[in-house]
C-alpha cells in the first residue's frame, strides 16, 4: 500500500509539469499578442520591446523555463494587467475566499447528500427516498448558475434578509455555497442511497442482525461504512466539479474569488496570471486527489492486498 | 453410508418439555407474479442438546424456514401463520424488540458463505467483541478484558493461534478460519439453540469434517441445540439425531436419521437416499456387482412455487402416485408411525 | 466471408419495448423533439429579429406581445430564447458528435493497441478526468482563438463559433474513450472476432465490419449523455463571457444578462426563468433519454 502511495505521490511534479506545458503552449505559445489591449491598435515595436524585456517574455523557451524556475521557488510572476500587482499578491487575496466557499460547499455536500441517501435507503418509497432520488436526478442537470441565481433571487428580492453582493461576514458564504454545493450533493445522494440499499441488503448486515445488535447500529456501524467507500472516492471529482462550479458562482454573487480572478485574467489576455491561476488550480486538484486516493486506500483493508495501483 | 453416529446423544435428554416447538409455519414471498406459500404448515420440534437436520433440494423453502426462525426474513417475505414456541414463549405473538432480544442470546444462526456474511471492513476480533458486547456488557468494560473474552472464544471454536486472527481481517482468512470466527459470533451470546444454514457446503471436504467435529463437541460439553439445514446426505448422517425432509415447502418425512434413511417411508425420501453415488466400486446401486450402473435420479424439476400440482405436490416425480387417482387428487395428511416417525404420503402401510 | 454479429443489433424488439415503457424516458423524447423543433424552426425564420431592439419597450415583463417579455435592449426575449436554444443545441451537438468521434478513435485505438500504448493512452485520460473541465475547456479555446485568428485569418463570428465548439468537444470525449475501450476490449475477446482474424482479415477491416457495428449501443448511449454535458460546458462559458459573443445569443448569455439585470428593487425574473428553465428542462430531458437508452440497452435488474 505504501508502495501505491509513493508511486501515486512521485507522478505529481510530472503531471503538473505537463500541465504547465499544455497551459503555456496555448496560451503563450500561441501568436496573440497580449499588450496589445482591446483596441486592436499596433504598439511601436520599441515599447513593445521594451515591454517583452521588462516581463522577461522575448523569447518564448526561455521565458518557459525561467518561469518554470520561478515557479517552482514560489514566484508566479507579475500580472500583465494589473501593473502594481504581482500574481502572488491576487492570488492570496483570492485563494482563501474561493476556498472557503469550496470547502463549504463540499462539507454541505457531504452532509447532505449522505444524510438524504441514507435517509431514503432505510426508509424506501417514504419521503425522504423519493427526495433523494428526485435530487440525484435533477441536481445533475441544473447547472450551478441556475442554482446560484434562483438563491440570489430568492434571498434579495423575494425574501430580503441578507444583504447581497457584498462580501465581509461569515453569512456571505452560505449562498454561494449551497448553490455550488446541489451538484455534488445530488451525486453523493445517489451513491450514497445505491451504496446503502446494497450494504442493507448484504449479507454481513445480515449476520449483524443475526447478533442481535438494535437496527441503528446495524444502519451506522454496518452498512454507511461500507456505502461510504464510493463516496471517499468521489470526492476527488466533487473537488474538480466545486471549482468548476466557482467560476460561474462567483460570478453570480460578486464574490472576490480566484475563479473571478481567473477569468478577468483571460479576458484580458494576461498571460502570466492565467499560468499562474492555472498553476494553483492544478496544483490544489492533484493534491486533493491524492489525498483522497490515500484515504480510501485506508479505509478499505483489501485495498492494501490488491495489485498495481 | 455409514450408520454410526460419532455425536450420538442419549434419548433421555429429549423427555423434557422441547426447547423449540414449530407449529405449522407459514412463509409467504411476494414476487412479480403474486404472493406464493413458499413454506408450507412446517412442524417439528427439537430437544436440548439435539440435533435437528432440514433436508431438501433448492429452494424447498428450508432457509426461509430458519430466517424466519430469527425474525430475518426478507422484505419480500413474512410469516403468513402458525407459531414458534422457544422455551414456552411463542415468539410470533411477541413484539419486535423481543423478538431481536432473543437473537444471539437464545437462539443463533451461522450462515454458508462466510466470506461474505463476515463485514469485510472490520477485523474478525472487533466482530466477536462487538456480539459478546451486546450480550455480555461486564465482559467488554474494558480493552483488556474484550480482548481476553475475545481470545477465549475463538479458542473454544478451535482457531488455531487466535492471537493472530484477532487482528486480521476476513479476506485474510481461509474459509475454514472465517466459518469458525462466525461460530465464535454466535455462541458469544450464550445460545441453547444454533441454526447451521448450509456452512459447510462452501467449504472443502477436510475442512467440513472440522466444523461438523467441532459442532459436535461444542453439542457435547455445551449441550447446544442444532438445527443443521442442508441438502448434504451424509453430512445429516455424521451430525443429526433426527431429520426432516422437506419438499415443495412441506415436511414429507420426518424421525431419526439411522432409520429413515435405512428404511425410508415417503418415495422422495427413496429417491434422495438412491441418489447418492457410492464410492466403493464393488456393487453398483442396482446391486450388480463390479459394473457401474448409470446413476439414478428422481425425473422431473422441484415444481415452482406458483405452480404446484394438485392432490401431493409429488405426485408427478412419483412412481407410485403418478398414476393414482388419490395421489392426484388429494394432499395426503401427516400419519405417524412406529420409532417416532411421520410421513405425508398415501402409499405408506401404517 | 461476413460473420454473423454476436448479437442482433442493439435496437432488438426486447430493448425498444423497454425503453417505451420507461416513461420519463419517452416523455423526454417527445419533449426534447418538440423543443428542438421549434428552436430551429425559429432561429431559422427569426433570425434577424432576435437583434431587434425597441428601446422604447425595454425591461417589459411578460405580455400578448412579448410572450416572454423583453430585456434590457427592448428585445423580445422569446425570440432571442428560441435563437438562444437553436445556437445552445447546436454547438452541443456538434462538439457532441467530434467527441464522440475522437473518443471512440482513442478507446478502439488504446484497446487494439494493447500493453504499454493502451497504459499510457488511458494515463492521459486519467489525468485529464482529474482536472476541472472547465479550465481545460477555457485554455484550449485561449490557444486555438488566437490560432485561427492568426494563421487561417478568418474573421469573427464563424471562427469564434467553431473554436468554441472544437474546445468544448476537447474536453467532453474522456468518458466515451473509457466507455469504447472496455467495450472493444470485451469485443475483442469474443470468439466470432477471433475467427474474423484467423480468416486473415486485416485490423482495420476486423475493427470497422465486426466490432465498430456491436459498438452502436454503448456509444449510442454516452453519445447521448454527451451532449447535455457539452451544453452545459456551452452554457458556462457563455455565461462568462468566453463562449458565444453577442449579439448572437444563447441560452447561457441570456442567463448572464439576466443576473446582471437583478437588482433588489426590481427583479426581472422573466430574463433569468425563461432561459434557465428552457435550458434546465432541456439538459434534464436530454438525461432521461440518456439514462432510459441505457436502462433499455443493458439492464442490470
Amino acid at each position: 500500500m505504501i508502495r501505491r502511495v509513493l508511486v501515486r505521490t512521485l507522478q505529481v511534479p510530472f503531471i503538473l509539469l505537463a500541465v504547465y506545458t499544455l497551459t503555456f503552449l496555448l496560451v503563450v505559445g500561441v501568436p496573440g499578442n497580449p499588450f496589445e489591449q482591446g483596441a486592436g491598435r499596433a504598439l511601436s515595436p520599441v515599447v513593445e520591446q521594451g515591454l517583452r524585456q521588462r516581463y522577461g517574455m522575448e523569447d518564448n523557451v526561455r521565458f518557459y523555463l525561467r518561469y518554470l524556475g520561478r515557479a517552482i521557488r514560489g514566484d508566479l510572476g507579475q500580472s500583465l494587467y494589473y501593473d502594481n500587482w504581482t500574481c502572488n499578491e491576487i492570488i492570496a487575496a483570492g485563494l482563501p475566499v474561493s476556498a472557503m466557499i469550496g470547502l463549504s460547499a463540499l462539507l454541505l455536500a457531504v452532509a447532505g447528500g449522505v444524510g438524504l441517501g441514507t435517509l431514503g435507503a432505510v426508509h424506501r418509497g417514504g419521503p425522504a427516498d423519493v427526495l433523494a432520488l428526485g435530487l440525484s436526478v435533477v441536481g445533475v442537470c441544473v447547472p450551478a448558475f441556475v442554482t446560484g441565481a434562483v438563491l440570489l433571487v430568492l434571498f434579495s428580492v423575494a425574501i430580503p434578509v441578507l444583504p447581497v453582493g457584498t462580501w465581509g461576514s461569515a453569512t456571505d458564504v452560505l449562498r454561494p455555497a449551497a448553490a455550488l454545493s446541489l451538484v455534488p450533493m445530488a451525486y453523493i445522494a445517489r451513491l450514497t442511497r445505491l451504496g446503502m440499499i446494497e450494504a442493507l441488503a448484504s449479507d454481513y448486515v445480515r449476520t449483524a442482525r443475526a447478533k442481535g445488535l438494535p437496527e441503528r447500529t446495524v444502519v451506522l456501524r454496518h452498512a454507511l461504512r461500507n456505502a461510504l467507500l464510493p463516496v471517499v472516492q468521489y470526492l476527488g471529482p466533487a473537488a474538480a466539479s466545486a471549482m468548476t462550479g466557482s467560476f460561474v458562482v462567483e460570478r453570480v454573487f460578486n464574490v472576490p474569488g480566484l475563479g473571478v480572478h481567473f477569468v478577468n485574467s483571460v479576458l484580458n489576455r494576461d498571460q502570466m496570471l492565467i499560468l499562474a491561476t492555472v498553476l494553483v488550480y492544478a496544483a490544489l486538484i492533484v493534491f486533493l486527489n491524492l489525498a483522497c486516493d490515500v484515504v480510501s486506500t485506508l479505509l478499505d483493508p483489501r485495498a492494501a492486498t490488491a495489485g498495481a495501483p | 453410508m455409514p450408520t454410526e453416529r460419532a455425536n450420538a446423544v442419549p434419548a433421555a435428554s429429549c423427555e423434557i418439555a422441547p426447547l423449540l416447538r414449530v407449529e405449522d409455519l407459514c412463509v409467504d414471498v411476494a414476487g412479480e407474479w403474486g404472493t406464493v406459500r413458499v413454506v408450507d404448515e412446517v412442524r417439528f420440534e427439537i430437544g436440548r442438546g439435539e440435533c435437528l437436520a432440514l433436508v431438501g433440494e433448492s429452494g424447498c423453502g428450508k432457509s426461509l424456514t430458519a430466517l424466519a426462525l430469527m425474525s430475518l426474513l426478507p422484505s419480500a417475505a413474512r410469516v403468513a401463520g402458525g407459531r414458534i414456541v422457544l422455551n414456552g414463549i411463542d415468539l410470533l405473538s411477541r413484539p419486535e424488540s423481543e423478538r431481536r432480544a432473543v437473537r444471539g442470546r437464545r437462539m443463533a444462526m451461522i450462515f454458508q458463505e462466510p466470506a461474505t456474511a463476515l463485514n469485510p471492513l472490520m477485523t474478525a476480533g472487533a466482530q466477536v467483541a462487538e456480539a459478546l458486547a451486546v450480550h455480555c456488557p461486564e465482559a467488554a468494560r474494558t480493552r483488556r478484558a474484550r480482548r481476553e473474552a475475545v481470545l477465549a472464544m475463538l479458542e473454544r471454536v478451535r482457531l488455531t493461534d487466535p492471537a493472530a486472527c484477532i487482528d486480521r481481517y476476513p479476506h485474510q482468512l481461509s474459509g475454514g478460519q472465517r466459518q469458525r470466527v462466525m461460530i465464535a459470533i454466535a455462541l458469544a451470546g450464550g445460545a441453547d439453540l444454533l441454526i447451521a444454514d448450509e456452512p459447510t457446503t462452501a467449504l472443502d471436504v477436510t475442512v467440513e469434517a472440522e466444523i461438523l467435529s467441532l459442532l459436535g463437541e461444542l453439542r457435547r460439553t455445551a449441550g447446544l441445540a442444532l438445527l443443521f439445514i442442508t441438502h448434504d446426505l451424509d453430512v445429516v448422517s455424521v451430525v443429526a439425531d433426527r431429520v426432516a425432509v422437506i419438499y415443495a415447502g412441506r415436511i414429507v418425512e420426518q424421525g431419526p436419521s439411522d432409520t429413515v434413511f435405512s428404511r425410508p417411508l415417503h418415495p422422495y425420501t427413496s429417491g434422495l437416499v438412491a441418489c447418492v453415488p457410492r464410492i466403493d466400486p464393488g456393487d453398483g446401486p442396482t446391486g450388480q456387482a463390479g459394473r457401474r450402473a448409470p446413476l439414478p435420479q428422481i425425473e422431473g424439476v422441484v415444481a415452482q412455487p406458483g405452480a404446484r400440482p394438485g392432490g401431493c405436490r409429488f405426485h408427478p416425480r412419483c412412481s407410485l402416485g403418478r398414476d393414482d387417482r388419490q395421489c392426484r387428487e388429494e394432499e395426503p395428511g401427516v400419519t405417524r408411525h412406529p420409532g417416532g416417525r411421520e410421513a405425508r404420503c398415501w402409499k405408506v402401510e401404517p | 466471408m461476413r460473420m454473423p454479429a454476436a448479437q442482433s443489433g442493439p435496437f432488438g424488439g426486447r430493448a425498444w419495448r423497454r425503453f417505451r415503457r420507461n416513461r420519463a424516458a419517452a416523455a423526454s423524447a417527445a419533449g426534447l423533439t418538440i423543443i428542438a423543433a421549434a428552436c430551429a424552426a425559429g432561429a431559422t425564420a427569426w433570425r434577424d429579429r432576435a437583434a431587434r431592439a425597441d428601446l422604447s419597450r425595454a425591461r417589459t415583463p411578460p405580455s400578448r406581445v412579448d410572450p416572454f417579455g423583453t430585456d434590457l435592449l427592448g428585445r423580445s426575449l422569446a425570440v432571442r430564447c428560441v435563437v438562444g436554444g437553436a445556437v445552445s443545441m447546436g454547438v452541443g451537438l456538434s462538439a457532441a458528435v467530434f467527441a464522440v468521434v475522437l473518443g471512440l478513435a482513442w478507446g478502439s485505438l488504446a484497446a487494439l493497441g494493447g500493453g504499454r500504448i493502451d497504459a499510457a493512452m488511458m494515463r492521459v485520460v486519467d489525468i485529464i478526468y482529474g482536472l476541472p473541465y472547465l479550465l481545460i475547456a477555457i485554455l484550449l479555446k485561449v490557444g486555438l482563438d488566437g490560432l485561427l485568428r492568426t494563421q487561417a485569418g478568418l474573421s469573427a463570428g464563424g471562427s469564434e463559433v467553431a473554436v468554441l465548439i472544437l474546445a468544448i468537444a476537447g474536453v467532453s470525449w474522456l468518458t466515451m474513450a473509457r466507455i469504447v475501450r472496455a467495450a472493444v476490449l470485451s469485443l475483442n475477446a469474443q470468439p466470432f472476432v477471433e475467427a474474423a482474424r484467423a480468416l486473415g482479415a486485416s485490423p482495420w477491416r476486423v475493427w470497422r465490419a465486426h466490432i465498430l457495428p456491436n459498438l452502436a449501443g454503448p456509444v449510442a448511449v454516452y453519445a447521448t449523455l454527451t451532449v447535455p454535458q457539452a451544453m452545459l460546458q456551452e452554457s458556462f462559458l457563455s455565461f462568462l463571457g468566453l463562449g458565444i459573443q453577442p449579439p448572437l445569443p444563447s441560452w447561457g448569455t441570456l442567463a448572464a444578462e439576466g443576473v446582471a439585470a437583478i437588482n433588489p428593487v426590481e427583479s426581472f425574473w422573466w430574463m433569468l426563468a425563461f432561459p434557465c428553465g428552457l435550458l434546465s428542462l432541456t439538459l434534464l430531458g436530454l438525461n432521461f433519454l440518456g439514462e432510459g437508452l441505457r436502462d433499455a440497452l443493458d439492464p442490470r435488474g
